[in-house]
């Protein structure tokens, strides 16, 4: 049986290109009701709300339609709106695109819509 | 420019269009095939963002390819009787003829639809007199129409900047001269200056704390019209779907929908009535969408609900080699996902209910797609007139983004060809930068999304499937509220500009706010019944005083509304009502 209790512990990427050097990891732990049971989108969401009002992400349709919120959850690309969260997670940007802002990346230079996963 | 330091930058393009999406991309590109210098702004990614790309199975096209019978008359006649005669039946005309050559250039262009030989196959759904709903492959529309949209802007090489979320169109002598904006890549303020400029950002259904649509959806063009000094109609007309998935996990896709439309699937309620009829005594399971979300809504208040506010939807009537087959054909992505919770379509029930949709209402148009302000057009779900009260089943949406766009885009690159430049004011700039700044300035307070989420509450509990006075009263007296309590302390938690989603939901709280007093106080005033705005106090349609649309413009700040006779050229109301919904 999964652990479906305690605290759970997030590690994300975090990036501003025009003021920073280089990208750090920051941590954050969240009650069970922000990992368990929740998809990604809503970890980050809560996140965003509680934790960091500066993070930066997309989630434009959170029916796993649109592919815009494409994300490596513990070194795997997956929708945020697809996965389901974990207790313990790092969550980066896609690789191979260029960080605009934390887990947002460019996109311009994908040739066909969800390559970059 | 800027006085001193250069604080924005200049962008020009002989056509602006606000919206990257369906109704944005096909009025660019007829645009440019017209010859014309077009720019396309989108506050997300093109064909990542907004509704297009959540379009699930159905457009539909009067092309009588199953029924010969069908044409763009009864189209019309369809799509007037369903809006309850508050249609603008120019724009339906116009539409409903251009759907029968722009709906199949869509194929050209690169999706694929159903067919048998030359023919689309075409289903019938509830609203529709015919066969009329086109099929695209593997029921989502929205990859096709993502896909035919972005060959042609290939082929086309159209300029498009994405991550640009415009706050203000700038005016110069009451005219239109483009629009100022925040490139969310850089944090760059930018102003636009166009000949013409076109609105296609889509319709405000986030307004609503249950939504299938993209949460892009917050009605930020009809705002932008609206402070410019446009007007808007029919903003009381809110669209719900019935079928929106209320399991947990997957709450609010819209796929169980392709249970009802394509297997013929039934309603259930918590003690295994099939309840429908006694709503919908004449089309039972196969019912309009509001009327059908009202039934979900109303046996949730009796206490016959399923677990999570909504209704049981089945297809375990039907034989088992029957959905295998079906599932096989339409292979949609969410009944594995759901079998691997246990949830087998084949003998359980999905728990579906209502969920916003669509925004009937909208900046108000002509048949040209031209908007009360010269220079400034709104195509798509932006704008108003093509629905009236209720936009019919079926899949009319992107068929009306297609015929918007084409109108739209035409008369655009027409009209350019005759203007000149105007020049942007920069006290207007200076002012609206000064706006933002401010908002970036201001760090504690309250937050967007809190301002939201009561916003979205509010409507859902008060102006959503069931209206009365006195909800409604209610309603706008926690706007006001929020308006007076919360907005002046609206804050932008992180001053970075750069993908500052704190900033831009505080636009959108504005934006979602303003809108949804909009709908509450037209929903306060019409004191009827009329398809989707459904008074409990006034349950009858009263065509001798409300056969109106009522507009919406803002005078000194101030909303203001006045009602007007919708354009009836061709169809009446009939002496008799009609039975249902």
């Amino acid at each position: 049986m999964e652990e479906k209790t305690g605290n759970g512990k997030v590690k994300i990427f975090r990036f501003n290109p025009t003021t920073e050097q280089e990208p750090r990891y920051e941590d954050y732990e969240i009650p069970p009701e922000a990992w368990s049971g929740v998809k990604v989108i809503d970890t980050l969401r809560y996140i965003y709300e509680r934790l960091a009002p500066g993070l930066s992400f997309r989630e434009p349709c959170r029916q796993q339609l649109c592919g815009a919120c494409g994300i490596l959850v513990n070194k795997k690309p997956v929708l945020a709106c697809d996965a389901l969260s974990q207790k313990e997670m790092t969550i980066e940007p896609v690789p191979k695109y260029r960080v605009l802002k934390d887990l947002i990346v460019d996109l311009s230079g994908e040739k066909n819509d969800d390559e970059h996963l | 420019m800027g006085t001193g330091n250069r604080l924005w930058q200049e962008v020009k393009a002989e056509i602006l269009i606000l919206g990257s999406e369906a109704a944005g991309a096909k009025a660019a590109i007829e645009a440019q095939e017209e010859g014309a210098d077009v720019l396309v702004l989108t506050k997300g990614l093109v064909g990542k963002s907004g509704n297009t790309v959540m379009a699930g199975a159905g457009i539909q096209a009067a092309l009588g390819h199953m029924d010969p019978r069908d044409n763009p008359d009864v189209f019309f006649e369809d799509v007037v009787k369903g809006g309850a005669y508050l249609n603008h039946q120019k724009l339906v005309e116009a539409l409903t003829n251009l759907s029968v050559t722009e709906v199949p250039k869509m194929e050209t262009w690169g999706a694929k639809f159903l067919k048998d030989g030359e023919k689309f196959v075409q289903y019938q759904l509830p609203g529709s007199s015919y066969p009329r709903t086109l099929n695209p492959i593997g029921h989502r529309g929205g990859l096709h129409w993502r896909r035919a949209f972005k060959n042609q802007f290939k082929r086309l090489n159209t300029r498009i900047m994405e991550d640009v979320f415009v706050t203000r169109l700038l005016m110069s002598n009451g005219q239109v001269s483009g629009a100022f904006g925040i490139s969310l890549r850089d944090g760059q303020f930018l102003v636009f200056n166009a000949k013409v400029t076109l609105l296609a950002t889509g319709g405000c259904t986030s307004i609503y704390r249950k939504t299938d649509g993209s949460i892009d959806a917050t009605g930020d063009g009809i705002m932008l019209a609206y402070n410019a000094g446009a007007d808007l109609m029919d903003m009381e007309f809110h669209q719900f779907f019935p079928m929106a998935c209320y399991t947990p996990l997957f709450e609010m896709h819209q796929q169980p929908g392709a249970l009802r439309y394509y297997l013929h699937g039934k309603f259930y309620n918590n003690i295994g009535e099939e309840f429908m009829s006694k709503y919908l005594p004449l089309s039972k399971d196969w019912g309009l969408r509001d009327p059908t979300s009202r039934a979900i809504y109303l046996e949730n208040k009796y206490g016959r609900g399923s677990p999570h506010g909504g209704a049981y939807l089945a297809v375990n009537h039907l034989p088992h080699n029957l959905i295998d087959e079906w599932l096989k054909k339409h292979p949609l992505s969410l009944f594995p996902k759901l079998e691997k919770l246990g949830i087998n379509i084949r003998k359980d029930a999905l728990e579906v209910g209502p969920a916003s949709h669509y925004t009937m209402g909208g900046v108000r148009i002509n048949e040209n797609c031209e908007t009360r302000l010269p220079r400034l057009y709104a195509v798509g779900e932006v704008a108003s007139g093509m629905d009236g009260a209720e936009r019919i089943d079926g899949g009319p949406a992107i068929t009306w983004c297609l015929g918007m766009g084409y109108i739209g885009g035409k008369k655009a690159a027409g009209q350019v060809k005759g203007l000149d430049w105007l020049s942007t004011d920069p006290e207007e700039v200076r002012e609206e930068q000064e706006i933002i700044q401010s908002l970036l300035r201001k760090n504690r307070g309250v937050r967007a999304f809190e301002i939201k989420n009561k916003v979205k509450d509010i409507m859902w509990e008060h102006c959503a499937l069931v209206r009365d006075g006195e909800g409604l009263k209610k309603a706008l007296n926690l706007l006001q509220m929020i308006k007076n309590g919360d907005l002046p302390d609206i804050c932008v938690p992180d001053p970075c500009p750069i993908f500052n989603k704190g900033l831009v939901e505080a636009v959108e709280a504005l934006n979602m706010l303003e809108l949804s007093e909009m709908t509450v106080r037209a929903a306060l005033m019409r004191e009827e019944t009329r398809k989707s705005h459904f008074r409990t106090d006034f349950p009858k349609r009263d065509d001798k005083n409300w056969l109106k649309n009522i507009v919406i413009s803002r005078d000194e700040g101030k909303m203001m509304f006045t009602t007007v006779s919708p354009l009836m050229t061709r169809l009446k109301p009939p002496e008799q009502e009609e039975a249902e919904g």
